[in-house]
């Protein structure tokens, strides 16, 4: 699918076109190189995105909890490689990730950030609940494991109308713990529900490492009792992402009932911008940076010959520069009006009636 | 078709029950329009804890009769997300006091989503359940806590009372945007009465007069309806004419008009309603229950025009309730 950052997801025109007969091809111009140079667009497209909102909530222009998604942009970026538009996406508030992933437009999301009118849902979202209804991203939800319900009944409802759409479903680890998790997780099986479940295991809920919440640390082996198919993935290797991603969502569309995947990944930054995190050691941080997914991506493709220094500048400066648009237009949006506080309650008659 | 899926108890008299009246307003849901569907706990195969969707199953299929494990806040929480791709579809909770594991997903998600995404998403969604004391089923089985949900912004909150109301109810509430929760009453279940052929829908915005009186007005809604009814037959014993009237929805609905009882068709005698908001007039009651209101008792009465008023209710205790 595209997104609206300007790159487009694997393309199977661009495996179709003609290889050359002469000589050896060029590295950066396979299919491969193209592909790679997309996933390291993206995701780089979210760290840096994801800095500028550091920088934007130090100056007050974004305010409210924000939760980075620095660390983890492997898991956005590679599941996303598997889904279609006509699929959905529900989310959790550490969404931005999977909000530009999804394609939701940068100028959109940062606006709604920012608490402005030209943000999807008017600023009243903020952060935590980017909604996009026509790219049906569902959000945004603040509530741990709330989105997880609404995840089964949008793909309940596609498998009573014989759709051959998916709903993917991410959440944490700490989620994991919910109640929500298991009656969704036994709901979705027992229906057969096209629902793929994205856990971002990071280990840590806020504060709580993962041996600290759960009694058996192994969540793919607990989400395969649920009769799903189930496996843990390296959520720092994009390519692994994608791989697993694909492998699931094409089983899961093909009506073989909901999956697991168990994303290993991390957090480099705090649980929120309110965190001082003084709950993990430092090396322990250290050390997962050095599975850095976006560096290491990029180390591979220049290792392969996808990527020059020059390539690499260009990619820096257009994804700067797309930022930097977005930034200014959300500065100069206006905010909503007091008065339309009470807009949106309630609906319209209208809206119910069969479409 | 047999006499197990096409139940009707009085078929010689004219007479049905609130039960069988909630079931025929299933049925003409679910045939009338195919994104209705039933979900909930024994909803199918069991026929409905309190037996109103019996024989549904076997008319409209397990797809659209959709049995559920015991997992309130999954599948009213699924029942939001499938409101959201477009379905229509009624959840039945046993009773309020179980819906209560589904509070998350119906404060947080059902009457949130439309508002904090700015109207991009609207959950039509139906939730039915059984309030209500007076079966000797102690306080787990008893609370009514339609007075909670009414604080809820984004809810419609109704409590059909009758026979004609539980027959209707249904369709409105179908047609309505956004969230609707259906208490209903259970000692109404085997209520019988007579269907009045001219009336073919509900008004969920305005209260309805049941019985029309000069001396004395009480607005009840829910259980107490039908006693209120009984109260004012014997009142009429004593010589005096009371008014009964249904109270229509639990909460005002922001923008719209209106007033939580008819000015025009009730109590015109009386005092004006004109401004009054019920919820905020019900609280006044509620938090002054069993004295004579004044003026000076609370600032909403400002309306009343002075007029003294009187919340029957039972004592502040969880086995009671609000008993009917
Ligand atoms: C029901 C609920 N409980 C607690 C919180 C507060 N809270 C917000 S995020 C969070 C940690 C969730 O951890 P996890 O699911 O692993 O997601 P992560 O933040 O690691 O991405 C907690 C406890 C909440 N928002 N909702
Ligand atoms: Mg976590």
């Amino acid at each position: 699918m595209a997104t609206a950052h300007g790159g487009t997801t694997a393309g199977t025109s661009q495996t179709k076109r003609p290889r050359r007969a002469r000589g050896p091809a060029t590295p950066s111009r396979t299919p491969a190189a193209a592909h790679d140079r997309d996933l390291l667009r993206q995701m780089l497209f979210i760290r840096r995105f994801e800095e500028r909102c550091v920088e934007l909530y130090s100056a007050a222009a974004i305010r409210g909890f924000v939760h980075l998604y620095i660390g983890e942009e492997a898991v956005a970026v590679g599941v996303h490689q598997a889904l279609d538009e006509a699929d959905a996406v529900v989310s959790t508030y550490r969404e931005h990730g999977h909000a530009l992933a999804r394609g939701v437009p940068p100028e959109a999301v940062m606006a709604e950030m920012c608490g402005k009118t030209t943000g999807y849902s008017h600023g009243r979202g903020g952060s935590m609940h980017l909604f996009d209804a026509g790219r049906r991203f569902y959000g945004g939800n603040a509530i741990v494991g709330g989105g997880l319900p609404l995840a089964a009944g949008l793909a309940l409802a596609d498998r009573m109308r014989g759709e051959s759409r998916v709903t993917c479903c991410f959440f944490g680890d700490g989620a994991f713990a919910e109640g929500e998790f298991h009656e969704t997780a036994n709901l979705a099986a027992l229906w057969g529900l096209p629902v793929p479940f994205v856990c971002e295991n990071n280990p840590y809920a806020m504060g709580t490492a993962l041996a600290r919440e759960h009694a058996q640390t192994d969540l793919a082996m607990r989400a395969a009792s649920y009769g799903m198919a189930a496996w843990a993935v390296d959520g720092m290797d994009v390519h692994a992402v994608e791989k697993a991603a694909r492998g699931a969502v094409e089983s899961t569309r093909a009506g073989s009932g909901p999956h697991f995947l168990e994303m290993r990944t991390y957090r480099f930054r705090a649980h929120s911008t309110y965190d001082p995190d003084g709950y993990r050691p430092k090396d322990e941080v250290e050390e997962w940076k050095r599975h850095d997914p976006v560096t290491g991506l990029a180390d591979g493709m220049r290792a392969a010959g996808f990527l020059d220094t020059d390539a690499q500048e260009a990619l820096d400066h257009e994804v700067m520069e797309a930022i930097d648009r977005a930034v200014r237009a959300a500065e100069q949006a206006p905010e909503e009006l007091a008065e339309d506080l009470l807009l949106h309650v309630t609906g319209r008659h209208e809206e119910a009636a069969p479409s | 078709m047999s006499a197990r899926t096409r139940p009707r108890a009085h078929p010689d008299d004219g007479t049905t029950t609130y039960r069988e009246a909630l079931r025929e307003g299933l049925r003409e849901a679910l045939a009338s329009d195919d994104r209705v569907f039933l979900m909930g706990e024994d909803v199918g195969r069991y026929g409905g804890c309190f037996g109103v969707s019996l024989g549904l199953l076997e008319e409209f299929g397990p797809d659209r009769v959709r049995d559920t494990p015991l997992s309130e806040s999954a599948f009213v929480g699924a029942g939001i997300g499938a409101a959201l791709a477009g379905m229509r579809l009624v959840v039945e909770i046993m009773t309020v006091n179980f819906r209560l594991l589904a509070l998350d997903q119906i404060l947080n998600n059902a009457a949130t989503l439309r508002h904090m995404s700015d109207g991009q998403l609207g959950v039509p969604l139906v939730i039915r359940m059984t309030t209500g004391a007076g079966r000797q089923s102690a306080a787990q089985h008893s609370h009514s806590l339609e007075g909670w949900y009414a604080h809820i912004p984004g809810l419609r909150v109704l409590a059909p009372a009758t026979v004609d109301d539980a027959r209707h109810v249904l369709s409105a509430a179908l047609a309505d945007p956004d969230p609707v929760l259906l208490f209903e009453h259970g000692s109404l279940y085997s209520a019988a009465g007579t269907l009045d052929p001219a009336v073919h829908e509900v008004d969920l915005d305005r209260a309805a007069v049941r019985r029309e009186g000069t001396d004395v007005t009480v607005v009840a809604y829910s259980g107490c309806v039908p006693k209120a009814l009984e109260a004012a037959e014997e009142l009429a014993g004593t010589g005096i004419n009371a008014e009964v009237v249904r109270q229509a929805v639990q909460r005002v609905v922001p923008g719209a008009d209106f007033t939580g009882l008819d000015p025009d068709a009730s109590l015109r005698d009386t005092f004006e309603m004109d401004s009054l908001d019920f919820l905020a007039f019900v609280e006044a009651l509620a938090a002054l229950s069993g004295r004579e209101l004044t003026e000076d008792d609370y600032p909403a009465l400002d309306t009343w025009n002075g007029c003294a008023a009187r919340l029957v209710a039972e004592a502040d205790a969880p086995a009671h309730g609000r008993s009917g």
